[in-house]
């Protein structure tokens, strides 16, 4: 009862909350006031039943307690047997026809000319959602179970690695294959997953290898796709190809980031955060302007030698300004000119094979040794200076690594767009890449894959929603962190076990104390 | 890693890329894609509502040929990346005809991967000019006038109706601002009868731009000219007002438009502002005004009327083709005549927008008013 | 022609009018952005989150305003009233959108690792912005007129506008109205208590869940203020005005030390100024580049930003 109470206060707080910009319009004709109660009442009613889940969640997840989310009854009467299953049986059945009516929304298209109401279609999306995890939640120990008995089954092969091995190639027998099995729509989007998955880890290794807090990381990214722009631009695609620029642009890259670390080496924390914000502008902002001088680097050079510097070297750099930079050439393939649909799945087999490799270079990275050190400087600054990490190295090697990766994915991006403008490397976009490490998993490379696959998939899945698809983005973002803060794969420590010593390295990036 | 895990990673990837369930075969798909989100939606929404409009108006007369017309709308917004998306999963959807993409960088982004499948598209709103004029993308079309057309116009007005001496011109930093505005200049130093005292970019979205409009008055010039959208000429007319400077403020099509006026109110009045001739008299017009009101219950935004006549275009070619078949189509285009807000249209053998022709508006009475400038 | 002489006659040659419109200008921008950054280094004074979606409630302040303002236009109240019955209107309503958003978003996290805080202000960044595109309008709306007319300003009109005035004498009233509140009362120092050490002040019975909300509040409210004097300046809102305004805000906070209430004036004011002389003297195509190149110049530095007091870190 009390709960009942409860979730109608919350559905009244946010019914009066959202009144005045849900319920009332001024008229754009004739100023008048529009009101538009029915889009309260839709809320309220969503509101009150998604309150409970809410809380049920809440307490599932121990983050309150059942008495504190006023759901003791319901608790106390799970805990009656057959009662749990009654319930997730029920839940299904609420939430089942809301992915099924997605799904035929999704078949049928937009009905004839009525745009179909946001808050229903939302709260469906939301509802959807919640039912999924709670379906997911109460498999857990049986899914457990399966992946064990899974686990075994490879393993019995072989060694430990067997089973690592066996699946990699079963993920390339799935992988592979795959452009010419769907379309080239899903091609181009996998793609730009993969390339994401690159941006991740690059990303990773500043922000969850050596925890320094980057939010600028987009600059990189532009610095590969311009430079593969640029200098295709000025020498033409015969001189240097893809394939030579895809190096020079990592290596511009990597320049650019242990630039930008040299003067941050003293900043923490956020103020290091700032300042990458900063330079990321700053890198928008020259590219919007247009043009590059080179003139210090030609003044440096002259100092050293007396013969006559190339025209590229003292002109300064077009750099097409908001106009951007076209007709950049797909990847070549041994001079085969290919068609569209080819490039791109030419260019996904690229991508595919450099998250690959990004993927097995960031681990065995980590397990270097600048990859301790980069570790050990995450966890205590001083004390790793102590212990005789030369600081200086480690970030420098973390930003110009990481900075390294970007500089790859912006001139396979550019190759991929064949067109860049400064609109592709905003702020908003090094938020995203942000979002893709926290959300999968700080530190763990596996987890910023499935980030990447997450954030750069789910908003083309929702295109179905148009105008809604970044709405329910924005608010997937908020539910999967307050539900799983640690993200979606928590990096294992590497356990070590000396005789005579606890094991206490164990789950350090998962703690959490209930609030 | 866990060995299951990148198991289950390659079984997302694949949910989530599985097709989607097909859309019934017997009708014409019209691709739309735009910036229907994002800080650009502004221009990208009232496009989409505009195809709706004629979409809507068509079938209700018994579609085309016995077919249906039915929208896919995809949003791009204006990010290049994402246009490549858009236009990708318009071609995996089939879609045989498409009016878009709102922005120039956008439209660059995904009209190689039209022309690669031979899908006529028709822009509502991408002005750079070496999109038609470089003869890079033959299948593209656009009603909208190129940067340098109405620069030329802007340039022409300054110097020869208002007699500037010292002209200081600003620009938004965008691909459409910018561009115009650099043309004007180039116009403006080949004339040579006036000098370019200013040229310089503003932030859009900035909450204040005194400091440059301060910087315009210190120079002394007589005629500002704007390239950009209406949001920041409100911005920069009220405070010219405010602050009483003697200067004429000319701009293009990115301010000529009734969210202008309602931003400005009487401030505005005064500013001169290019655009397509003014068909608003027309009962075409008036009803296609009248049509959004009751379906959307707002005025008309911007590009509305362009990307009308866009739709309408398209669809006429079709309905005269007898198929959607690109030649067929852009022949259609090329040769037959229709009338839509903007007047009567056909294309160039570029793709440029014929018989649409230009003119220069002044405020006047919260109204834009043809100044007949050119006019013979 | 000595040293002395060449900067004398420099000083002579500086249009004294001009820097002081540029001033003013900057003081303008400079007020805006101290009013927002205030939200954002209260919070993050308490529980260490950058609050990226703090400046949606700004915009959001901004949409209530212009609402309630159309409701009473349309009642025919007079326009100073409106003013200041949309103002109030919208402080409560951005309070009461801050302090659910921290029981939502933030709350269930306190005490998960430093970053995830972080991405969930993300989303409800870009969900806010989206909640409001949708259920309002994409378009740019006009914002009403309601400022009374200033005669006493006319003299000085080409140099100050009267918004401006009004937004210089409201954020100076405000920033001295909360150092009051911070110095002198019991919540005001209940919460430098939390932000100095939280566990210590929960031991002393300080309810720190009631102080972070209050912070939520009183820093959301700020912003509404802050939204409904810049919309009443600019006369334009649309949904994604808050995107940029919040990102320099934030950059203010952080350039008068993050945390410190006087920094977050004292450093938006030096941006705005810093913004305005790049415009005025330089090119105003880089004015962000240049603010931002002064943010980075200072903070090499002076690490901790200009107010901000370093910690000592204790092994």
């Amino acid at each position: 009862m009390k709960g009942l109470l409860r979730s109608l206060l919350v559905s009244l707080w946010f019914m009066a909350l959202t009144f005045p910009i849900l319920a009332i319009k001024i008229s754009p004709l004739d100023g008048g006031i529009i009101w538009r109660f029915e889009n309260s009442l839709w809320l309220g009613v969503g509101v009150f039943l998604l309150s409970f889940i809410w809380r049920a969640m809440l307490v599932l997840k121990g983050i309150s307690t059942p008495e504190e989310a006023d759901m003791a009854g319901f608790f106390a009467a799970m805990q009656k047997p057959g009662n749990k299953e009654r319930a997730i049986g029920i839940a299904a059945l609420l939430c089942g026809p809301a992915p099924l009516c997605l799904t035929l929304y999704d078949a049928l298209g937009l009905p004839e000319g009525e745009p179909l109401p946001f808050i229903p279609m939302a709260l469906a999306a939301l509802f959807a959602l919640f039912g999924l995890y709670t379906a997911f939640a109460s498999f857990r120990g049986r899914r457990q179970a399966a992946y064990a008995r899974l686990a075994a089954a490879v393993t019995k092969t072989g060694e430990a690695g067997g089973a690592r091995t066996a699946l990699m190639l079963a993920l390339c027998a799935l992988l592979l294959p795959l452009p010419w099995l769907v379309d080239i729509y899903r091609v181009n989007i996998l793609a730009t997953a993969f390339i994401w998955i690159m941006l991740g880890l690059g990303l990773n290794i500043v922000v969850g290898q050596a925890g320094l807090l980057v939010l600028g990381y987009v600059a990189f990214y532009a610095v590969g796709a311009y430079s593969y722009a640029v200098l295709n631009a000025a020498f033409g695609s015969d001189v240097l190809g893809f394939w030579l620029l895809l190096p020079v642009g990592g290596l511009c890259a990597a320049l650019a980031g242990a630039l930008l670390s040299l003067p941050v080496l003293r900043l923490r924390g956020d103020y290091l955060a700032i300042v990458t914000l900063g330079f990321g502008e700053i890198v928008r902002i020259t590219l919007e302007g247009g043009s590059l001088s080179l003139a210090p680097v030609a003044w440096l050079i002259s100092l050293f030698t007396d013969a006559p510097l190339p025209a590229w070297l003292t002109a300064p750099l077009d750099l097409g300004g908001p106009a951007g930079i076209g007709s950049i050439p797909y990847p070549g393939f041994f001079g085969l000119k290919l068609g569209m649909d080819d490039s791109i799945r030419f260019v996904y087999y690229i991508a595919l094979g450099l998250a690959f490799l990004t993927v097995i270079a960031v681990a065995r990275l980590r397990d270097s040794r600048i990859g301790r050190s980069w570790m050990a400087l995450r966890e205590d600054e001083i004390a790793c200076e102590a212990m005789g990490v030369n600081k200086v190295t480690a970030k420098l090697s973390a930003f110009a690594l990481g900075a390294c990766w970007a500089g790859f994915g912006g001139v396979l991006f550019a190759a991929k767009t064949t067109f860049i403008n400064p609109a592709s490397f905003t702020f908003m976009e090094s938020a995203l890449i942000l979002s893709v490490v926290v959300l999968g998993g700080l530190g763990s490379i596996l987890g910023v894959a499935l980030g990447a696959c997450v954030l750069i998939l789910l908003p083309e899945y929702l295109r179905s929603f148009n105008e809604y698809r970044m709405l329910i983005f924005g608010a997937s973002m908020v539910i999967m962190m307050v539900f799983r803060p640690q993200g979606l794969i928590t990096p294992r420590a590497k356990k070590r076990r000396i005789a005579g010593v606890n094991d206490t390295a164990a789950g350090a990036g998962g703690q959490r104390r209930a609030a | 890693m866990r060995s299951s895990q990148w198991f289950g990673l390659a079984v997302a990837c694949l949910t989530l890329s599985l097709p989607v369930a097909a859309i019934a075969a017997d009708a014409i798909k019209l691709g739309v894609p735009g910036a229907h989100t994002g800080d650009l939606a502004g221009y990208g929404v009232p496009e989409l509502n505009a195809a709706k409009l004629v979409v809507d108006k068509i079938n209700a007369a018994g579609g085309i040929n016995g077919k249906m017309v039915e929208i896919i709308a995809q949003d791009d917004q204006c990010k290049p990346d994402l246009a490549t998306n858009a236009a990708t999963k318009l071609i995996a959807e089939n879609v045989e005809i498409v009016m878009g993409h709102t922005c120039s960088g956008a439209t660059k982004a995904a009209l190689p991967m039209y022309e690669d499948k031979k899908i006529v598209s028709i822009s509502p709103s991408a002005t750079s000019p070496e999109l038609t004029q470089k003869g890079q993308f033959p299948h593209f079309f656009r009603t909208t006038p190129s940067d340098d057309a109405q620069a030329r116009l802007g340039a022409d007005f300054a110097l020869k109706a208002l007699k500037a001496k010292k002209i200081a011109i600003l620009h938004d930093k965008g691909d459409y601002g910018k561009g115009y505005a650099e043309f004007v200049k180039q116009f403006i130093e080949e004339e040579g009868s006036a000098k370019v005292v200013f040229f310089e970019g503003i932030t859009p979205g900035a909450v204040d731009y005194s400091s440059a409009v301060q910087k315009i008055g210190r120079s002394g010039a007589d005629v500002l000219i704007f390239g950009g959208y209406y949001p920041e000429a409100s911005k920069l007319i009220t405070n010219i007002r405010a602050r009483k400077m003697k200067i004429d403020f000319v701009s293009e099509d990115g301010v000529k438009t009734e969210a202008f006026l309602k931003l400005t109110g009487k401030e505005g009045e005064g500013v001169y502002a290019s655009s397509s001739r003014d068909y608003s008299d027309l009962p075409l017009t008036k009803e296609a005004y009248e049509a959004h009101r009751k379906m959307f219950g707002s005025e008309p935004g911007q590009f509305f009327e362009l990307a009308y006549a866009a739709t309408q275009a398209l669809l006429n070619a079709v309905a005269k083709a007898g198929t959607t078949e690109a030649e067929a189509v852009m022949k259609a285009l090329r040769t037959e005549y229709v009338d839509t807000p903007l007047g009567s249209i056909r294309f160039d053998e570029k793709g440029d927008c014929e018989g649409a022709g230009f003119a220069m508006f002044k405020v006047e009475g919260g109204k834009f008013v043809d100044q007949k400038f050119g006019v013979e | 022609m000595n040293i002395f002489e060449a900067i004398t006659s420099y000083v002579v040659e500086i249009d004294w009018r001009y820097f002081i419109e540029l001033v003013f200008s900057g003081l303008t921008k400079g007020s805006i952005y101290a009013l927002i950054s205030l939200g954002y280094t209260m919070v993050y004074g308490i529980i260490e989150l950058i609050n990226f979606a703090h400046g949606e409630i700004y915009m959001i302040g901004a949409f209530t305003g212009l609402i309630v303002a159309g409701a009473l236009g349309a009642l025919g109240f007079p326009s100073l009233g409106i003013l200041v019955i949309a103002a109030l209107v919208a402080v409560i309503y951005c309070a009461a959108y801050g302090y659910t958003m921290e029981k939502i978003a933030y709350r269930p996290l306190r005490g998960a690792q430093r970053l995830s805080p972080l991405i969930s202000a993300i989303g409800m960044s870009i969900f806010l912005g989206n909640y409001v595109l949708n259920a309002q309008t994409q378009d740019f709306v006009r914002f009403p007129d309601l400022l009374p007319p200033m005669p006493f300003l006319d003299p000085v009109s080409d140099i100050l506008r009267p918004s401006s005035f009004l937004i210089i004498v409201c954020s100076a009233t405000v920033m001295i109205a909360l150092t009051l509140f911070i110095k002198r009362t019991r919540l005001g120092k209940a919460m430098r208590a939390t932000a100095q050490n939280r566990k210590m002040a929960m031991l002393l019975g300080i309810d720190a869940d009631r102080i972070i909300s209050a912070t939520f509040i009183i820093g959301s409210g700020l912003a509404a203020i802050g939204g409904i004097l810049i919309a009443s300046h600019t006369l334009q809102i649309n949904f994604n005005i808050g995107f940029l305004a919040g990102i320099k805000a934030f950059t203010a906070a952080v350039l008068g030390g993050i945390g410190s209430i006087p920094g977050a004036m004292l450093g938006g004011l030096v941006l705005g100024c810093c913004e305005s002389f790049a415009a005025g003297y330089f090119v105003s195509d880089y004015e962000d580049m240049v603010a931002f190149a002064i943010l980075i110049l200072i903070l090499i530095f002076r690490p901790s930003g200009l107010l901000g007091k370093a910690k000592v870190q204790k092994v």
